[in-house]
């Protein structure tokens, strides 16, 4: 009798806290990165789109359309020289004979990052913005911004 | 088992058919038309009531909905058929920039009016009870069409389904057709 109660107790609060269903529509993961200076290093940020659901890729058929982009405000004395999306898939507009590329499910963003010999060590936070629209099959959402940081440790390599 | 039996069937029965009904019901039939006011691309201002005696054919976009752009040349179409018929078409651009609304419309070269509904206000009031309820209210009517007939009763309510999506608007055609049958008029 005790542990349910236990259990409930201790998921209580987790399940209060869980994100609104806007916010979990699409969601950004990021693990913290050890970078070192002088060299070049790839993060992957990974990014999960809500069962039945797709958001414009990238990069898009039509420029009235919303590609989801990535913004990263960057640090003194390092570079981000690349992101790297993954190919869309394509989704056939019923009806036309046009596609859409778009994402769906779980897909890796890479974001090359190319700290500086003079950048100080330590830890940083890069804030970034992840912009989406998204659409299921019964509605057409209007664009999203994801708001999340990504944690890096810079280090000199010995 | 008898007894089970007796229970079960009428409920598998019944469950696909409720599923089904659920799929194609359409909502606010019957209904007056949720009343608005709003200013066109042309800087004109246009309401509902105006065009009280027309059929009104509502379709509820943005620049950036590809369902919307499919639909679009289509639309077009439809107002030049049935503009002789006193069918009007109006285009409900949802919380967006006279500025890009103008753009996709030129593109589009829409002769019938485009109107802004910039706060999202129409949208909301056109968003029916139940429908989608963890969406913003003035997300759900997006891609929508409805047509409002002479006494501004909602006859026809599409909401977006894209597995069965009607680009080229046979389903808003057929129910024009039918209501414009002299004996509907």
């Amino acid at each position: 009798m005790i542990r349910p109660l236990l259990l409930l107790f201790l998921t209580y609060p987790f399940v209060g806290s869980l994100p609104s269903t806007e916010q979990t529509l699409v969601t950004v993961t990021v693990n913290e990165s050890i970078v070192f200076v002088g060299m070049d290093t790839v993060i992957s940020i990974g990014v999960e789109v809500k069962k039945g659901y797709h958001v414009q890729a990238n990069k898009v058929n039509d420029e009235s359309l919303i590609p989801t982009t990535l913004e990263v405000n960057n640090v003194e004395n390092m570079t981000i020289t690349k992101q790297e999306f993954p190919l869309g898939k394509q989704f056939k507009l019923e009806g036309t004979d046009s596609f859409l590329n778009v994402f769906d499910g779980k897909f890796l963003i890479k974001l090359f990052l190319s700290p500086g010999k003079e950048m100080k060590l330590g830890k940083y936070t890069l804030g970034a913005k992840l912009r989406y629209q998204a659409c299921d099959s019964r509605s057409c959402l209007f664009p999203r911004v994801i708001d999340f940081s990504i944690p890096i440790d810079v280090r000199t390599m010995k | 088992m008898k007894t089970i039996t007796r229970f079960l069937v009428p409920l598998l029965i019944a469950f696909p058919l409720t599923v089904l009904n659920a799929q194609t019901e359409q909502p606010m039939i019957g209904q007056t038309a949720p009343s608005f006011t709003l200013t066109g691309l042309d800087g004109k201002t246009y309401s509902l009531e105006q065009f009280r005696g027309k059929f009104v054919v509502i379709h509820f976009a943005t620049t950036w909905c590809p369902f919307c752009n499919a639909e679009a040349p289509n639309l077009e179409q439809l107002y030049k058929a049935y503009k002789p018929q006193d069918v009007q078409v109006f285009i409900i651009d949802v919380k967006e920039g006279k500025d890009l609304v103008a753009k996709l419309s030129q593109k589009f070269n829409f002769s019938f009016p485009v109107l802004l509904d910039e706060e999202g206000t129409v949208s909301t009031r056109y968003a029916p009870e139940g429908v989608q309820p963890d969406l913003a209210r003035d997300e759900v009517p997006l891609a929508s069409n409805l047509i409002v007939d002479k006494e501004g009763k909602i006859r026809f309510y599409s909401l977006l389904n894209t597995l069965d999506f009607d680009a080229k608007l046979t389903k808003v055609k057929q129910r024009l057709d039918e209501l414009l049958t002299p004996s509907n008029k």
